[in-house]
């Protein structure tokens, strides 16, 4: 799924706008602990948090995540927003907990899987 | 809100709060939660306040370098808190108060906390809310007011 | 939602099983900081379940206060036992997925469980 697609799909709102949303993704994982989002997200996942620590920053771009989530409507400074676009890592904010958006994600992904056999 | 700051009452008590120690984060919060139970059997009120404790019992135990206390003032109407420190002091009070901002240790976070957004909770919980910081240290006061008090408004 | 069912969908085991076994959850949450739970106040009493990966006692504290019945480790996180301690003590039901939070809110998501009725900041 492209991330244009999770866009329109959930729907999210694009913070950083300069960016292209032509990349796609297969996995998401939630944390709200960095340690656990270094370990684990890959350039194929999408990461869900409310942290908005700008060390997130750090974490996506060396592991080249897809995407971050900010769930929750959490709005970054504008700091953050335009550090992200130096760095070229998407951020998209969600009206929805990080429950609910995993929740509606998995649903995704697997309608997507499904669609594909 | 002429009279927030200015009434008297007997009912006081007082919780230290150790330093630099996160692993008891939240206990004195639930000792106030259980006290007050006493005065105001409310879940919703008695949520509210524990919540706002427990985030500044937290900023105690994780931001400063003695530790402090925890004041709790019993009204009919609302609970007064005010939590003190002596130092090192907030460097700069208006990012303090950004959501997502946050000086807490490492090892704080893998704990849950450091998300930069206590202070803020506090703030949106509570009918009242003061803040003062120097070297010298921090004080911050609020209120949580029982709303179903007629007398309140 | 029972929490057998919970755990039957989630394949968890229950840790701590002293605590409201029966009780009907309604919503759930899901985080690792304890200020982001501590920002959820339930305005009815409606049971949720405090999905997280975070495993010291200040978890359990967060779901005391907010009179939170039960708490999901993801991860399969090895739990200390003054966490299982606290828990017991104070009857909070604490379960244990080996799935990772995205799995576990999917899941349970998708089986109906709400997300919380948090207000907008
Ligand atoms: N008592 C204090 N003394 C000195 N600095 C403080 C104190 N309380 C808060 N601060 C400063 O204000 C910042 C923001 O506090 P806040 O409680 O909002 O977030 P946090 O404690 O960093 O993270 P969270 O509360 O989300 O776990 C802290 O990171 C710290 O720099
Ligand atoms: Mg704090």
């Amino acid at each position: 799924m492209t991330i244009q697609q999770l866009i329109e799909q959930l729907p999210l709102q694009l913070l950083t706008t300069q960016l292209n949303v032509n990349g796609s993704f297969h996995d998401v994982y939630t944390s709200d602990l960095l340690s656990a989002a270094l370990a684990k997200v890959t350039e194929d996942h999408v990461w869900v948090t409310v942290q908005v620590h700008q060390n997130i920053l750090g974490v996506a771009s060396i592991k080249q995540a897809a995407a971050i989530i900010l769930s929750e409507n959490l709005m970054p400074d504008k700091d953050l927003v335009s550090k992200a676009q130096e760095k070229g890592i998407v951020i998209l904010l969600s009206p929805y907990t990080s429950f609910e958006t995993s929740g509606m994600l998995y649903n995704m992904l697997k309608e997507e899987k499904n669609g594909n056999k | 809100m002429e009279n927030t700051l200015s009434t008297t009452t007997d009912k006081v008590f007082l919780y230290d709060v150790i330093g630099a120690q996160f692993d008891t984060i939240g206990s004195k919060a639930l000792a106030v939660k259980k006290m007050l139970n006493d005065y105001f059997p409310k879940n919703d009120y008695l949520r509210r306040l524990g919540v706002c404790v427990f985030e500044a019992e937290a900023n105690l135990a994780i931001h400063t370098i003695h530790g402090g206390s925890i004041e709790v003032m019993i009204f009919s109407d609302r609970v007064r808190i005010t939590a003190k420190d002596d130092g090192p002091g907030m460097k700069d009070m208006k990012k303090a108060l950004t959501p997502g901002f946050s000086t807490a240790p490492e090892s704080a976070r893998q704990l849950g906390f450091g998300g930069g957004v206590g202070l803020n909770n506090i703030k949106r919980f509570a009918d009242y809310f003061y803040i003062e910081s120097s070297k010298k240290g921090t004080t911050l006061i609020f209120e949580v007011w029982n709303d179903d008090d007629p007398t309140t408004h | 939602m029972k929490i057998d069912k919970i755990c039957e969908i989630t394949a968890a085991e229950i840790i701590q099983p002293i605590g409201r076994k029966d009780v009907d959850i309604r919503y759930a949450f899901a985080a690792d900081l304890m200020s982001d739970t501590l920002f959820i106040i339930m305005r009815d009493d409606e049971p949720l379940l405090l999905i997280t990966g975070v495993t010291n006692t200040s978890v359990v504290r967060t779901a005391i206060i907010l009179d939170i019945p039960a708490i999901m480790i993801v991860r399969g996180k090895q739990v200390p036992e003054q966490t299982i301690e606290l828990a017991k003590e104070n009857e909070i039901l604490v379960l244990r997925s080996s799935n990772i939070m995205f799995v576990t809110c999917g899941l349970l998501y998708q089986a109906g469980l709400e997300g919380s009725p948090w207000k907008i900041r």
